[in-house]
């Protein structure tokens, strides 16, 4: 439309310009107007998809069945044997250094054996293999080992003998009697025929660090539980409710599945998702209760179950490998600088098992950095040790109560949301 | 703003146009000062745009420095370098635009703005456009986006949809820019009556 206004034309400082009058077209302006209309829906339009975004992130939750996840059960696995397996077995053999790190690899000749539960001492190395004949976790017998279990690390105990292992004088004993066997609790200790815990507070780095030294009859008591009962997305509960649901006698926080779109979850012999994250390392729980470090990259979740994994917890790093640090002082978890809270798993030995919970970000404590936490663990003499989820995460559970001091939403004291525990159960 | 006298001329900003479009100026006598006026106003809006994506970058900056601040030693490069986005992309062609404002003004022959480069020319119109802006806004956002779900450890795919969108956007207000019919702003018609120069 031509213009109907009529104007003088003027300069930026206000002065008319000579060559009279200009017509001016209100079209034009109309278009610039419809210019900016534009760009004011598409930044609402922007806007309201940043929000989507996290709200997906962070809030909406999403529960998957059984039908939507490849939910394999391992039984079914292990009863299916075809010439793939055998095929994929012999592939994996020949390249299994680069699938898993094994602890050690002088006694092959073991390979074949499965693990007699030898915890003599005398330092003997135990090959520790599935059915396949793979050797996946090997664990150093008793004292011959490295290290010296949780009461020998020197000067850094409360504690100064095994001697006072779950004999608290100050607090009563509570014996229950069950179908099993009758169990011994105390505030820092539970005994019963099949489940030995000692709880033991340390000091080291101005960081309070809570361990909880685990013995085992059967490695079936080491297990995995989903907040809320439910594998999915958004799915969170307190680790002392989830701990509580599943009955546990003692829990730490896993490693937060619920936040990854990727990364293996295999819990109590079910595969969840086969999505694998590229050169992630996890650690593989098998049914003999031994502990394996993987990487994603080059093992199939699939795979992994054949072998017999039961649990794959993918967070990390490994700590410790083969009885040595396996992180370096500038390693860190994702772009975390150094002192945090700290959770992680280690194997000492045959189903003797170490869970860590290091408080931090309080004035009370520092944290730790990975390199610390890795030679706290690596100080305690376990043969393989895994870093789950920390920070506002680390928590620990034990005999009814939350022992650490759980920090979120900064350095307030509280309990965080998490999407899956490992405990330890009756 | 000086406009058009033909209907349908896009011109977003304040170049002007010849009555008989394009490269046809004769008869048309110069104006020197409307060339100037025109320059002046292009130069104060581009220094104006220049100015704001210049404040929404140290808002970012300050931003991500305070957001790294209380992180407990939790960083994202997204984050911290989310500043950068408005002004590599916004402040900095702006500026560049104003200066040529500036330099054409005082140029001895305004034959020297007639004959400036064809890509200088569509780059002008292409960060003019609408969708550059909200392409700058998308990368911008994108970045900040990336930034918090990295340093809570929270991926998700759909931030993907950020840089597609970005580059989409910029690769249409490039076509719609070669597209728009060129505008010269170095002539005015004195007559009031433009028909006689309509296409």
């Amino acid at each position: 439309m031509m213009g109907n206004k009529t104007e003088k034309l003027k300069d930026k400082k206000n002065r008319p310009i000579d060559g009279g009058d200009r017509q001016i077209k209100t079209g034009r302006s109309i278009r610039l107007k419809q210019h900016q209309k534009y760009l004011a829906a598409f930044m609402a339009v922007l806007l309201a998809f940043s929000t989507y975004v996290m709200m997906d992130t962070f809030f909406i939750t999403r529960v998957y069945s059984d039908t939507e996840t490849s939910a394999i059960d391992a039984q079914e696995q292990d009863g299916a044997a075809d010439t793939d397996e055998n095929a994929a077995d012999a592939g994996a053999s020949s390249d299994s250094s680069g699938e898993e790190t094994q602890n050690g690899t002088e006694n092959d000749s073991e390979a074949g054996n499965q693990h007699s539960g030898n915890r003599a001492s005398g330092g003997a190395s135990v090959g520790i293999s599935g059915k396949d004949g793979n050797t996946h976790g090997r664990m150093k017998g008793g004292k011959g080992g490295k290290g010296h279990g949780p009461g020998g690390r020197p000067g850094s105990h409360s504690s100064e003998s095994d001697e006072e292992t779950g004999a608290d004088a100050n607090t009563s004993a509570s014996v229950s009697s069950g179908s099993s066997a009758s169990a011994v609790s105390t505030s820092d200790s539970y005994k019963d025929d099949n489940v030995s815990i000692a709880l033991k507070e340390y000091r080291e780095n101005d960081t309070t660090i809570y361990v909880a030294d685990v013995q085992l009859k059967d490695s079936s008591y080491l297990k995995t539980a989903f907040a809320q009962g439910s594998y999915g997305k958004n799915v969170t509960a307190k680790t002392s409710e989830i701990a509580e649901s599943a009955g546990a006698i003692l829990a730490v926080n896993g490693d937060y599945y619920g936040a990854q779109e990727s990364g293996y979850v295999i819990r109590n012999g079910k595969l969840y998702r086969n999505k694998a994250l590229k050169n992630q390392e996890d650690l593989v729980i098998y049914k003999d209760g031994s502990f394996g470090i993987i990487n994603e990259s080059k093992v199939t979740a699939e795979q992994l179950i054949k072998k017999g994994a039961v649990q794959t917890l993918s967070f990390g790093p490994a700590l410790v490998q083969n009885g040595n640090v396996s992180v370096s002082e500038n390693e860190e978890v994702g772009q975390a600088m150094a002192s945090n809270p700290r959770t992680a798993i280690g194997i000492i030995d045959e189903n003797h098992y170490v869970f860590v919970v290091s408080d931090g970000r309080t004035s009370e404590s520092a944290g730790l950095s990975l390199n610390e936490l890795a030679e706290f663990m690596d100080g305690l003499g376990v043969e393989t040790a895994y870093n789950l989820d920390g920070g506002g995460s680390s928590t620990m559970y034990f005999n009814g109560k939350v022992v650490n001091n759980p920090t979120t939403g900064g350095s307030t004291t509280k309990e965080r949301s998490v999407s899956d525990i490992v405990y330890i159960g009756k | 703003m000086i406009d058009t006298c033909l209907p349908g001329q896009e011109d977003s900003e304040v170049n002007i146009n010849g009555c008989a479009g394009d490269g046809d100026k004769s008869g048309m006598p110069e104006d020197r000062n409307a060339v100037n006026a025109v320059n002046d106003v292009n130069d104060g809006n581009d220094l104006k745009t220049a100015l704001i994506y210049m404040i929404i970058s140290i808002v970012l900056a300050v931003g991500g420095a305070v957001y790294e601040h209380f992180s407990f030693g939790v960083y994202s490069n997204y984050m911290i370098y989310a500043f950068a986005v408005p002004l590599i992309g916004g402040t900095l062609p702006y500026m560049l635009s104003a200066m040529r404002y500036r330099v054409s003004k005082t140029a001895s022959d305004d034959a020297a703005a007639r004959t400036e480069q064809a890509p200088v020319k569509l780059i002008g119109k292409v960060i003019r456009h609408w969708m550059y802006h909200a392409a700058i806004a998308t990368l911008t956002v994108g970045s900040i986006m990336q930034g918090i779900l990295a340093i809570c450890g929270r991926p998700n795919s759909l931030v993907i949809v950020y840089p597609i969108a970005a580059v989409i956007l910029i690769a249409a207000s490039a076509a719609l820019s070669i597209r728009q019919p060129g505008h010269k702003y170095v002539k005015l018609s004195a007559s009031r009556d433009c028909s006689q120069y309509k296409h």
